[in-house]
């Protein structure tokens, strides 16, 4: 009972919404797009679930303060969600002081967080990049047309750059993309069939 | 030089700078940034979830009288059953919704999207090389991922090729990723300079 109702909900949820796909029924159209509600709500209140789950973690940090500066990493974690949480609830996500905060953390952190992965992407190239085999070599060759064809460097050294690294995106580019999302897709569909017939469970936890 | 005399501009920077910090080596500027990001970013969650809740139950029950959306507001509550532990499997049942939701979005959207749309793209005229490319080359690719027969013959030599376009197209993804990302390291470098030093317009 305990993991077979799970189970039988996830087929028959799953199954509805596959059917309103497939059949022009304004029934089953307006369930699933229903559902689709129902789920961003059930999605907003686990998120609570997993703010619940960060408090714990960091207060049990500071609780024991085992590192040096472990305290103030984890009071400075939270600070930034009771902060956020706190003027977000009562004055709302438009106000003055909560975009002030939104506009100086949250957006430079996230936008230099990402411009970082570009140093880490350059240096897993350069192990990547070592030609030891055809392959290697036929990958280094595309990255390096595709970045010469889309800076000016690349046009100043030889006009023809930009049009061969179009033509390589446009191209064979796209001819592997389409198999490969063909190819995903079917593997996707599989995987989905295991969850809905009660073949992969592992969602629903260990214990009975 | 015009130095900026916003806070919000100055704090930004200083976020962007021990953000920088990074690269040279893991230290305590970075990691105390890391986690007021870490915390904001949750915080923000949490608001826009709250407004989820207000705006697609809380409100329509009460402003409309859709009553029917109170069963998703108690499946989120029972996914708090999991610190009680007599109770924990309860919240077996809210993430069994979820996912018979998802897996059944995420198995009606890859036919659409990934099958269907995709074979119709590949059915056009071999009238050029790039079209014959791609054809040929999505059939090599997908002849790569067959695997209900050994690789050999003619069979293995599409495999192979196949093996060889998507080298291209992974050497093409990578390198669109790392303009990506340097165009992002320019904004911030523009917004240290720019906004905040303002050396450069």
């Amino acid at each position: 009972m305990r993991r077979e109702l799970p189970i039988a909900i996830t087929f028959v949820l799953g199954v509805l919404i596959i059917l309103a796909f497939f059949f022009d029924s304004p029934t089953l159209t307006n369930a699933s797009q229903s559902l689709q509600n129902w789920a961003v709500i059930i999605a907003a209140f686990a998120l609570g679930i997993a703010s619940v789950n960060l408090i714990q973690v960091h207060a049990k940090k500071i609780a024991r303060g085992q590192d040096r500066l472990d305290w103030l990493y984890s009071g400075a974690l939270l600070l930034g969600l009771f902060g956020m949480t706190v003027i977000g609830l009562f004055k709302g996500p438009a106000d003055q002081m909560y975009q002030f905060w939104f506009n100086a953390l949250f957006t430079p952190g996230q936008a230099t967080v990402y411009a970082m992965t570009g140093f880490y992407i350059a240096s897993a190239a350069f192990r990547a990049f070592r030609i030891r085999n055809l392959e290697a070599g036929i990958l280094l060759v595309s990255a390096a047309l595709v970045m010469l064809g889309n800076v000016s460097v690349g046009e100043a050294l030889w006009s023809k750059f930009p049009v061969i690294g179009s033509w390589l995106v446009n191209v064979p580019n796209l001819a592997a993309q389409r198999g490969m999302m063909i190819g995903a897709g079917i593997g996707g569909i599989a995987g989905g069939l295991r969850v809905l017939l009660g073949i992969e469970k592992s969602y629903l936890g260990s214990g009975s | 030089m015009n130095v900026s005399t916003s806070a919000e501009v100055w704090i930004a920077s200083l976020v962007t700078i021990a953000i920088m910090s990074f690269v040279y080596k893991d230290n305590p500027f970075y990691r105390l940034v890391e986690n007021l990001y870490v915390g904001v970013s949750a915080g923000h969650a949490l608001v826009l979830g709250w407004g989820n809740i207000r705006d697609l139950a809380l409100v329509p029950m009460v402003r409309d009288g859709k009553w029917v959306l109170v069963i998703p507001v108690i499946l989120g509550l029972m996914l708090y059953t999991r610190y009680f532990k007599k109770l924990a499997w309860l919240s077996r049942i809210p993430l069994a919704v979820m996912m018979g939701i998802g897996t059944g979005l995420a198995i009606s959207g890859t036919v659409g999207s990934q099958i269907v749309n995709q074979v119709r793209a590949n059915l056009v005229k071999l009238n050029t090389i790039d079209n014959i490319i791609i054809v040929v080359g999505t059939f090599a690719v997908l002849a790569y991922f067959f695997f209900m027969a050994e690789h050999k013959g003619a069979l293995g030599v599409l495999a192979g090729g196949g093996r060889y376009l998507m080298m291209v197209a992974f050497g093409a993804a990578f390198g669109s990723t790392v303009m990506g990302r340097m165009s992002l390291f320019i904004g911030r470098l523009q917004y240290l300079f720019g906004d905040w030093l303002g050396l450069i317009r």
